[in-house]
């Protein structure tokens, strides 16, 4: 945590800033800050179309760490989908089990593909907590989830999809139809090579080609 | 590599969802333009295999063809995603249609024509690209680029197709010099064509550097696979360019790779970029 003096004129640095690298500069200062009240001002940054800058804002996000997950859910860009897949890429990384309704909801129904394609993502990394019971509902709803994914209708939603059913398949029970799910993208329903590779290389190491 | 426009749903026809055998009668009817032209898009976005399909897309052509010197606007416009659609078919059956699009005066239904011929692999259309991009009016940059990268996809090596090639390495348009690059690299495989990507990856254009980047996909260059993951780029294009690495990887030798490493290193360089 910094001191509110130097939070506020990192703050006030992004706001007046006029050219990218300007831009840059400040928002960098503002990730050092490392501070949860950073966070609205790293997601509006998020949304400004500018990739190598929304990375470093990203990389403070994730610093955050688990506290930072609920305000990024409450604040997700409903109008911006660009921002939007950025902030569930910060999700997706800081892995906390309270994004999992948002990830379903984002994979399921959110008309950006990046956004899908990283919503797909966090649900393989997230950190599943409670009893083993718990756990294991938690688990079942993210298999489905990914399931159901790799319908998507394009293509790097589906890649992302494998990769995930592959991280959670890993860790815990092999289950038979999230198994069939990747074993439907390595055949020739799926058009897309990549997809196809990706999922056989998944089955390649869950032992269950 | 230019972006192109129409390449999804939302710019490329509004409407409510429809079947196959409502895109198939909307494209046979006269009465409704928009129709004809959404449904053309339709089926070959949906990759349509109906037999009536091709020969309701090749009757479009048709009416262009016979249109001679001024086809009605509407009539341009349902070639023109007629063109687009017939690279998502197997549209061999086209080919006569396709090949005199090629030569057709509407600059624009030349550019689409040449990428429906490459996509299709018809190598009777080499020595056409090549007379036209040799002519003195080569100003029409997004048709150089079409030709050009037809030229690499088409994958005749031929002299004259790479002395033709080789006039525009140093073109001072730097995707037309980006799309050069990347059919030499396609054509020959040799390493010096892909010199000038780096810096290429360096410009200060967002359009040129997804270009440079989707260039190099294409080619299935692995030699730039660190580049491409390192560029200063959206992620959603690093994974189309790496795409193009998994599915053909080209340039394996000098490092050292067979195809299963080759594949391993990108996929875990897409997972990254998830």
């Amino acid at each position: 945590m910094t001191s509110d003096s130097a939070l506020n004129q990192a703050i006030a640095s992004v706001d007046a800033a006029r050219t990218s690298t300007e831009l840059m500069q400040a928002t960098t200062a503002l990730v050092r800050c490392n501070d949860l009240r950073s966070i609205p001002k790293l997601l509006e940054v998020i949304g400004f179309n500018n990739p190598a800058l929304a990375g470093v804002a990203l990389s403070g996000l994730v610093a955050l760490g688990p506290e930072a997950a609920p305000q990024i859910l409450d604040r997700l860009d409903p109008q911006n989908y660009g921002a939007r897949a950025w902030a569930v890429r910060a999700l997706a990384e800081i892995a906390d089990g309270c994004a999992m309704d948002t990830l379903v909801e984002a994979l399921g129904n959110d008309i950006g593909p990046s956004v899908r394609r990283a919503a797909a993502k966090g649900l393989g990394h997230l950190k599943l907590t409670g009893d083993p019971d718990e756990i294991n509902s938690q688990r079942q709803r993210c298999l489905q989830a990914l399931s159901h994914g790799c319908q998507d209708g394009e293509w790097v939603v589906r890649y992302s999809c494998c990769a995930s059913l592959e991280r959670l398949l890993s860790e815990g029970d092999a289950e038979r139809q999230a198994i069939q799910c990747l074993r439907e993208r390595t055949s020739a329903t799926e058009r897309v090579k990549v997809v196809r590779l990706r999922a056989a290389l998944a089955l390649q190491r869950l032992n269950a080609g | 590599m230019a972006m192109q426009p129409g390449a999804d749903a939302t710019q490329s026809g509004a409407g409510d969802p429809i079947d196959e055998p409502e895109a198939l009668r909307r494209l046979e009817q006269r009465d409704d333009p928009a129709d004809r032209y959404y449904a053309a898009w339709w089926l070959g976005h949906e990759r349509s295999q109906h037999p009536r399909t091709l020969p309701l897309l090749r009757a479009a052509l048709q009416e262009l063809l016979s249109a001679g010197g001024q086809p009605e606007e509407d009539c341009r416009a349902l070639s023109l995603n007629v063109l687009r659609a017939m690279v998502h078919l197997d549209a061999g059956a086209a080919k006569e249609e396709i090949l005199s699009c090629l030569a057709h005066h509407d600059s624009h239904i030349r550019e689409e024509a040449t990428r429906t011929a490459a996509s299709e692999g018809f190598r009777e259309s080499v020595a056409l690209i090549c007379s036209q991009l040799s002519a003195d009016d080569a100003s029409d940059d997004r048709l150089i680029e079409a030709q050009i990268e037809a030229l690499g996809d088409l994958g005749d090596a031929g002299a004259a197709v790479i002395d033709t090639l080789v006039r525009f390495s140093d073109d001072p348009r730097t995707l037309i010099r980006s799309a050069t690059l990347r059919a030499l690299l396609q054509l020959t495989e040799d390493p010096h064509w892909a010199r000038e990507f780096p810096s290429l990856l360096q410009s200060s254009s967002t359009l040129v550097r997804r270009g440079v980047l989707l260039d190099l996909g294409a080619v299935g260059w692995m030699p730039a696979l660190d580049w491409i993951s390192q560029s200063p780029i959206e992620n959603s294009i690093k994974l189309i360019a790496l795409r193009g690495l998994a599915e053909h990887p080209r340039g394996l030798e000098p490092l050292s790779l067979n195809t299963e490493q080759a594949n391993q290193m990108v996929l875990a360089a897409m997972d990254q970029l998830l």
